[in-house]
C-alpha cells in the first residue's frame, strides 16, 4: 500500500510539473500559439498522462488544464470568468475532446496490453506443447512442465499424485503440501479449488485436477495465490492443465502399450519355450524310453545292456540339467530375482564344488585353474554362480568334443582381479564363436547346437545380470572361445578380516 | 533304551516309486530298510526300532519333514539324510540348522545316495569307537592333542583354523552350516560375517589341499556350509 501511495504522489508531482511547464510555455508564446495552440499543448499533456496513469488521474488532469486555460488564456485573462460564448464552446470542447481521447487512449492501451499478453501466452503455450510432445517419461514430463510454469507465472508449481497408500504426495517440495481432504475433494469432484472458482475461493492455493471426471489422475497444485492474481492468470494456467493432462494421458497410454508389448514378447518366449521343450526334450526322452524298453526285452549281451543303462543315465542327467536351467531362467526373469540371497563367495571354492560335481557324475574334466591372487571374494548367490560355471564348462566341453587332437588342451578357468573388477573366464579350444556373434545377440532358445536349447549362454547372461555383472565373449588367439564374467569389485574394507 | 540296529535304514518317503527304488538299491547294498509314508508312521516306528540312519523326504502328506528332524533331535542323534526336490538354499540351511546331517537334491543318482549313506554310517561307527584321531589319506587330525599331520608332517595352523578344522572333524561327512561355524568359532554376533569364514577356510584349504580347485579334504556345500570328507 505504501509503495502504491508513493507512486501516485510521484505521478501527481510529475503532472503538476508538466502542467506548470506547459502553462509557462503557453504564457510566453501565447501571442504566437493562440487559443488553439495552447489547447493542443494541454491536450498532449492529458494524452501522455492517460498513457502512463489511470483514467481518473487523466480526467483530473483534463479538468485542471480546463481551468488553467480558462484562468490564464481566456478573456478576461487571470480570472475564471468567461466573456464570450465562443470561449465557453472552446473550453467545453477542449474538456470533452480531452476526456474522449483519454478514454480512447486508455482502451487502446489496455487492448495492446491484452494482445501483448496473449502473444506471450501463445508463445508459452507453444513452448509447453513442444516440451510435452518431447517428454518420453512421466517423471520428466512432471518436472519439466512444473519448471516451465514456475518461470512463466512466477509461482511455485507441483504435481500431487496418489501413492500406494492412497495418499496424495507432491512431486517436489517447492509448494507446501495442501490439506489431503482438499486434494481428495478435487479428485472426487473433478473441480478446481481456489480464487475465481466456486470452491474455496479464499484459499491460497489453486488445485486443478487433470481430468474433468472424478479420477485418480494427478492434481496441479499452485501455491502463493493472492488477490493480486488476475483471472487471466487463472484461465491461462487452467488451459495449461488441459494440455499437460493430455500429454500425461498419452504417456500413460504409451506405457500401457509398452507393457502390453512386453507381455506379448513374454508370451512369444513362453511359446518358444514350449516349442523347444516339445522338440528338444522328446529326443532324450525317446532315448531313455527306447533304452529302457529294450532292456526289458531279455537276451541282451551284457555289454549292450551296460551301454543302454549308461545311455539312460546320461540322457536323464541331461534332462535334469536342462530342466534346472529352464526353471532358473524363468525364476530369474520373474520378480523373484529381487529376492535372491547374495553373500560373499570364493570363486576358488565354487570351482572346487564344480569339480566335485563332475566327479560325482563320473564325467572327466580336464581343467586348469589359475587365480591372479588368493582369497578373492565376489558378492553373489552360490547356486546361481555354480550354475553359470557349470553351463560354461558344459559349453566348453561340448565345443571340444569331436576334436581329433590326441592331447587336447585343458579347459582354462582364470580368475583375475583388475583395479575395479574380478573376471572369471572360461576358455576352450573349440571352433569358437561365429565372427558376427556378440554377447548382445544371445537369445533364449536359439542355439546353433543341434542338441541344446541354446539355454547355456542365456542362463549365464541372466545370472550375470542378476549379479550386476557383465558377460563378455571373444575368440582366443590360436582358436577357441573365451567367455568372461566381469563382476564389479566388492567393497573390501571389511572383507579381509 | 533300544539298541541301534546297525543296518536298519528308516525311509520316510510318500512317493511310492522313489521309495521302491530306494529300498531296492539299499537292499542290494546290504542294508535293511523300513519304509513309511507319513511323519506319524515314522514317529511310531522310531519308538519300536532304533534305525542306524533315517532317509527323510520333506514334502510329506501329514506335514513338513523338518518337524520330524526336530522331533528326532530331542532324543537322538541318529544321522538324518534329507531328500528333497526343493532347491531353495534357505530351506537346505534350515534343515541343517535343525540337525540334518546331509541333504540330497532330487533328482540324484543312486551311487551318490549310497556314498552319502555309507559316510553317515561310518561316522556313527567312528563316533561309537570314541576315537579322537581322524585319518583320511594323508591327513591326520588329533583333536585331543591339537595336532594336524599332513603326509606325517605337522601342519602349522592358526587358532581359528584349528577350531574350524576340529569342528568339522567332530562329525566327518556332516555338513556344518555357515551359521553354525561362525557361531562356534567367532560367536553368535558374527553369523552374518561369512567373508571371515570364506577367507579362513580358503587359508585352511591352502595349507591342507594340493589342488584347491579339486579339494580332497575340506568340501564346500555351495551356499550352505562345509564338511570334512569322510571316505
Amino acid at each position: 500500500m505504501g509503495a502504491s501511495l508513493l507512486k501516485h504522489l510521484f505521478q501527481l508531482f510529475c503532472i503538476l510539473v508538466l502542467l506548470t511547464v506547459t502553462t509557462v510555455i503557453n504564457h510566453t508564446f501565447f501571442s504566437t500559439l493562440g487559443n488553439t495552440g495552447v489547447s493542443m499543448l494541454y491536450l498532449v499533456i492529458v494524452v501522455a498522462v492517460v498513457y502512463f496513469c489511470t483514467f481518473g488521474i487523466a480526467s483530473g488532469t483534463a479538468i485542471a488544464a480546463f481551468f488553467a486555460i480558462n484562468y490564464f488564456f481566456v478573456a478576461p485573462r487571470y480570472t475564471f470568468e468567461v466573456a464570450h460564448i465562443e470561449s465557453w464552446a472552446s473550453l467545453i470542447s477542449f474538456l470533452i475532446v480531452s476526456l474522449v481521447i483519454s478514454s480512447l487512449v486508455k482502451r487502446l492501451k489496455s487492448q495492446t496490453e491484452v494482445s501483448v499478453l496473449a502473444s506471450k501466452r501463445a508463445e508459452f503455450a507453444k513452448t509447453l506443447a513442444e516440451k510435452l510432445a518431447l517428454s518420453t517419461d512421466l517423471a520428466s514430463l512432471i518436472n519439466d512442465t512444473c519448471t516451465l510454469l514456475q518461470t512463466e507465472f512466477s509461482k511455485p508449481f507441483a504435481i500431487a499424485q496418489l501413492d500406494a497408500n492412497k495418499t496424495y504426495q507432491l512431486h517436489s517440495d517447492s509448494v507446501a503440501a495442501p490439506d489431503q481432504k482438499a486434494l481428495l475433494w478435487v479428485a472426487n469432484n473433478a473441480k478446481p479449488i481456489g480464487q475465481y472458482t466456486d470452491n474455496w475461493p479464499e484459499s491460497s492455493y489453486w488445485l486443478m485436477p487433470f481430468n474433468r471426471l472424478p479420477s485418480q489422475l494427478p492434481i496441479l497444485v499452485i501455491g502463493h495465490v493472492s488477490a493480486d492474481d488476475s483471472v487471466e492468470i487463472y484461465t491461462a494456467i487452467k488451459s495449461c492443465v488441459d494440455q499437460i493432462s493430455q500429454a500425461y494421458q498419452r504417456l500413460i497410454n504409451n506405457e500401457k502399450a509398452k507393457h502390453a508389448e512386453l507381455i506379448a514378447q513374454e508370451e512369444a518366449i513362453q511359446s518358444a519355450l514350449l516349442a523347444s521343450i516339445s522338440h528338444d526334450m522328446r529326443t532324450p526322452l525317446t532315448s531313455i524310453l527306447g533304452a529302457a524298453t529294450t532292456l526289458q526285452q531279455a537276451d541282451l549281451e551284457p555289454a549292450q545292456a551296460a551301454y543302454l543303462t549308461s545311455l539312460i543315465a546320461s540322457q536323464a542327467r541331461y534332462l535334469a540339467t536342462t530342466t534346472e536351467n529352464i526353471l532358473s531362467l524363468i525364476r530369474l526373469e520373474s520378480s523373484e530375482v529381487k529376492q535372491i540371497p547374495m553373500d560373499w563367495q570364493s570363486p576358488e571354492e565354487l570351482i572346487g564344488v564344480m569339480t566335485a560335481l563332475y566327479k560325482n557324475r563320473g564325467e572327466s574334466l580336464n581343467l586348469k585353474v589359475t587365480a591372479s591372487e588368493p582369497e578373492l571374494l565376489i558378492k553373489g548367490n552360490a547356486n546361481l554362480l555354480m550354475q553359470a560355471l557349470v553351463n560354461l564348462i558344459d559349453n566348453a566341453k561340448q565345443a571340444q568334443t569331436g576334436l581329433t587332437n590326441l592331447n587336447p588342451e585343458p579347459i582354462l578357468i582364470d580368475v583375475v582381479k583388475t583395479t575395479d573388477s574380478i573376471n572369471i573366464s572360461v576358455s576352450d579350444r573349440g571352433k569358437g564363436f561365429d565372427e558376427t556373434f556378440t554377447a548382445s545377440k544371445i537369445k533364449k532358445f536359439s542355439s546353433t547346437n543341434a542338441k541344446g536349447f541354446g539355454l547355456g549362454l542365456s542362463i549365464v547372461q541372466a545370472i550375470a545380470k542378476s549379479h550386476d555383472a557383465r558377460l563378455m565373449i571373444h575368440n582366443r588367439e590360436g582358436g577357441g572361445a573365451c567367455v568372461t564374467l566381469n563382476f564389479n569389485i566388492p567393497n573390501t574394507e571389511n572383507v579381509n578380516a | 533304551m533300544l539298541m541301534p540296529d546297525k543296518s536298519l535304514i528308516l525311509i520316510i518317503e510318500d512317493d511310492l516309486q522313489i521309495s521302491q527304488f530306494l529300498q531296492s538299491s539299499l537292499k542290494v547294498s546290504g542294508y535293511l530298510t523300513h519304509c513309511v509314508q507319513t511323519i506319524a508312521d515314522g514317529k511310531h516306528l522310531l519308538n519300536e526300532h532304533k534305525p542306524a540312519l533315517i532317509i527323510l523326504d520333506l514334502n510329506l502328506p501329514d506335514g513338513d519333514g523338518r518337524d520330524f528332524i526336530d522331533h528326532v533331535r530331542i532324543s537322538s542323534d541318529i544321522p538324518i539324510l534329507v531328500l528333497s526336490a526343493r532347491q531353495s538354499e534357505q530351506e537346505k540351511v534350515d534343515c541343517f540348522d535343525s540337525g540334518a546331517d546331509d541333504y540330497l537334491a532330487k533328482p540324484f543318482g543312486v551311487n551318490e545316495l549310497l556314498a552319502r549313506v555309507k559316510v553317515s554310517l561310518k561316522r556313527t561307527a567312528m563316533m561309537s569307537l570314541r576315537d579322537d584321531v581322524f585319518k583320511l589319506d594323508d591327513l591326520e587330525i588329533d583333536t585331543v592333542n591339537s595336532r594336524v599331520l599332513l603326509d606325517k608332517q605337522p601342519v602349522h595352523l592358526t587358532p581359528i583354523e584349528f577350531k574350524l578344522l576340529f569342528i568339522l572333524a567332530k562329525k566327518p561327512g556332516k555338513v556344518f552350516t555357515h551359521r553354525q561355524l561362525l557361531t562356534e568359532v567367532w560367536g553368535a554376533e558374527y553369523i552374518n560375517d561369512t567373508h571371515y569364514l570364506r577367507i579362513h577356510m580358503g587359508r585352511l584349504r591352502a595349507r591342507l589341499e594340493i589342488n584347491s580347485a579339486a579339494p580332497r579334504y575340506i568340501l564346500t556345500e555351495a551356499g550352505i556350509g562345509y564338511r570334512l570328507a569322510a571316505t
